[in-house]
């Protein structure tokens, strides 16, 4: 039990050094029959193997302190392969909002494309300058900050070697901002200058666990505001934890390591810590997933 | 209980703290504040948001950590995640309407206050907001150490790790909470005293919800509270949480 707690503590804490969780991808098949009567429950492909079917299904991703459901409408496999709508509401202490869109996902890809709302509490718009600090993003402008963002992004899992190759694509344009001002893109944690702003994101992600339910990801990324001709570089981790087909911990820290503005873990992509719940219409485990009782038992002495 | 708690402690979160007056420190506020206050205000505010990640990183690691991941997935017992998980959202909601009352009710002025339209820019959302008189008491540290306390609690009730991990487990926690509360005095977040009191409000309810509460409860009822036992079943081996 020690080994494995500490397995557990190390993710966690590599987790905790830890934005953007692309934990939809399902884990790999356990390599060992033991390893899968080890984790019953960690049997993959809960969502893969459903039949493709008109559905409504519901993403909850919360932590501390967030509260993302994401709700899609959509025919296919949902989680794994389908094409739909999402409706996304959302609620952080520092911003309310919610975002609308298509969604495609495939095997290896997810391709989204949508509009977002965004009303901050915390934060106001900018009034330009060429670099900021904290203390100008604490600053109230009397511009209160509300805007909408039209965006569309491209997230892939390409299994190469033992791990996957992450790879993320965002583009963004930012509306309704006033002339002269930026703002605080609450949403890629970054200040823009509105309004594009892109992102790439590539990386490289491991599983751990006999039952290959844990993911830690290294991961780069550069984010280019071409209207404040500046680039950010960020790097971090991103770690997803399997539980169940319904149940997934999720942890990201990308953190800014060259930015022309000071502003601290503000700049960082740390959103989410916490906890996803997934759930669709007509879900139902298939006869070969359902775990005897006997296995059940033996896993039970683990 | 944990409904009514958390409703408290969202409304007080949304109303604004009554005007008392009071501001400065008393007692060793004060020197504490000069020795530990770091001198540059961006200094301070990036110190602020560290302590807003080891805030999100205490309160997430009692539920998901050890109720979802070491006792849902690891150990297989569904009803006791759920216990833990329940008991661990009474003790922060209960923290969080206890914080906020005191907050509202005390009205008390940050640190930083006493630099408003001076050091710290009087147009900032610190002194322009009415989170500036919301300084008593520290609601990270009260979390923070409430979160230490339950992952103590835990640990050592039920042995999670069944080793000396959950002591170091326990230990470490409130070495965490400790650290969070002393980031808030350096990020003058907070004075000494608010630190202080929130971390003794936190640990005993932090303490005092699963182990007087929830176990006591379970214990006096003549049960093994709270444990998961080994037991031959029909079908083979079983693991049966109770509590």
């Amino acid at each position: 039990m020690t080994g494995r707690a500490l397995a557990i503590a190390g993710i966690m804490a590599a987790s905790a050094a830890t934005g953007i969780a692309r934990g939809d991808v399902p884990a790999p098949a356990p390599d060992t029959h033991e390893a899968w009567i080890q984790c019953p429950r960690c049997h993959p492909s809960h969502w893969t193997t459903e039949e493709a079917r008109p559905f409504v299904s519901l993403r909850i991703d919360a932590g501390y302190l967030y509260f993302k459901p994401r709700l899609s409408f959509g025919y296919g496999k949902p989680f794994a392969l389908w094409a739909g709508i999402d409706v996304a509401p959302l609620a952080t202490p520092d911003y309310a909002g919610g975002y609308s869109g298509l969604r495609l996902q495939l095997p290896w890809f997810d391709i989204r494309a949508g509009a977002r709302a965004v009303h901050a509490f915390l934060h106001q718009f900018l009034k330009q300058q060429d670099s900021y600090t904290l203390v100008d993003l604490a600053e109230i402008t009397g511009h209160a900050t509300n805007y909408l963002d039209f965006e569309a992004e491209l997230a892939g899992a390409i299994p190469l070697g033992p791990g996957s190759i992450l790879l993320l694509a965002t583009a963004s344009a930012i509306q309704s901002v006033p002339t002269g001002y930026d703002v605080y893109d609450e949403n890629l944690r970054v200040i823009v200058r509105p309004p594009p702003v892109y992102r790439a994101r590539a990386g490289y992600a491991l599983r751990f666990l006999p039952e290959k339910n844990a993911q830690v990801a290294l991961v780069g990324e550069v984010l280019e505001i071409p209207d404040r001709k500046t680039q950010v570089v960020r790097a971090g981790l991103v770690a997803t934890f399997d539980i169940d087909d319904h149940f997934q911990a999720i942890a990201t820290l990308v953190a800014p390591i060259v930015s022309p503005d000071s502003i601290g873990l503000a700049g960082a992509d740390y959103t989410e810590l916490g906890i996803r719940y997934r759930w669709a219409t007509g879900h139902s485990h298939s006869p070969q997933e359902r775990i005897p009782d006997e296995i059940t038992a033996i896993a039970g002495k683990r | 209980m944990t409904g009514v708690a958390a409703s408290i402690a969202l409304a007080t979160n949304v109303m604004h703290p009554l005007n008392t007056g009071w501001k400065g420190g008393f007692f060793v506020d004060d020197q504490v504040r000069s020795a530990l206050r770091l001198p540059t205000l961006d200094a301070r505010l990036e110190v602020r948001s560290a302590t807003d990640v080891g805030l999100a990183l205490m309160t997430t690691y009692p539920i998901l950590v050890d109720s979802i991941i070491v006792a849902y997935w690891y150990r297989g017992s569904d009803d006791v995640a759920l216990q833990m998980a329940l008991i661990d959202a009474e003790a922060f909601a209960i923290t969080g309407a206890i914080e906020g009352t005191a907050n509202i009710l005390s009205g008390r002025e940050r640190p930083y206050g006493q630099d408003c339209g001076k050091s710290v820019p009087s147009n900032s959302t610190d002194c322009a907001f009415d989170t500036r008189y919301r300084t008593f008491f520290s609601g990270h540290a009260a979390v923070s150490f409430t979160a230490a306390a339950l992952i103590c609690a835990h640990h050592e009730e039920l042995d999670l790790f069944e080793s000396s991990a959950d002591h170091v487990a326990c230990a470490t926690g409130f070495v965490a909470a400790a650290a969070i509360g002393t980031l808030r005095i350096v990020g003058d977040a907070h004075y000494f005293s608010d630190v202080l009191v929130g971390a003794l409000v936190g640990t005993t309810v932090g303490l005092g919800v699963p182990l007087l509460h929830h176990y006591k409860r379970a214990s006096d009822a003549g049960k093994s509270a709270f444990r998961m036992n080994l037991l031959p079943g029909l079908t083979g081996a079983q693991v049966v949480g109770t509590f």
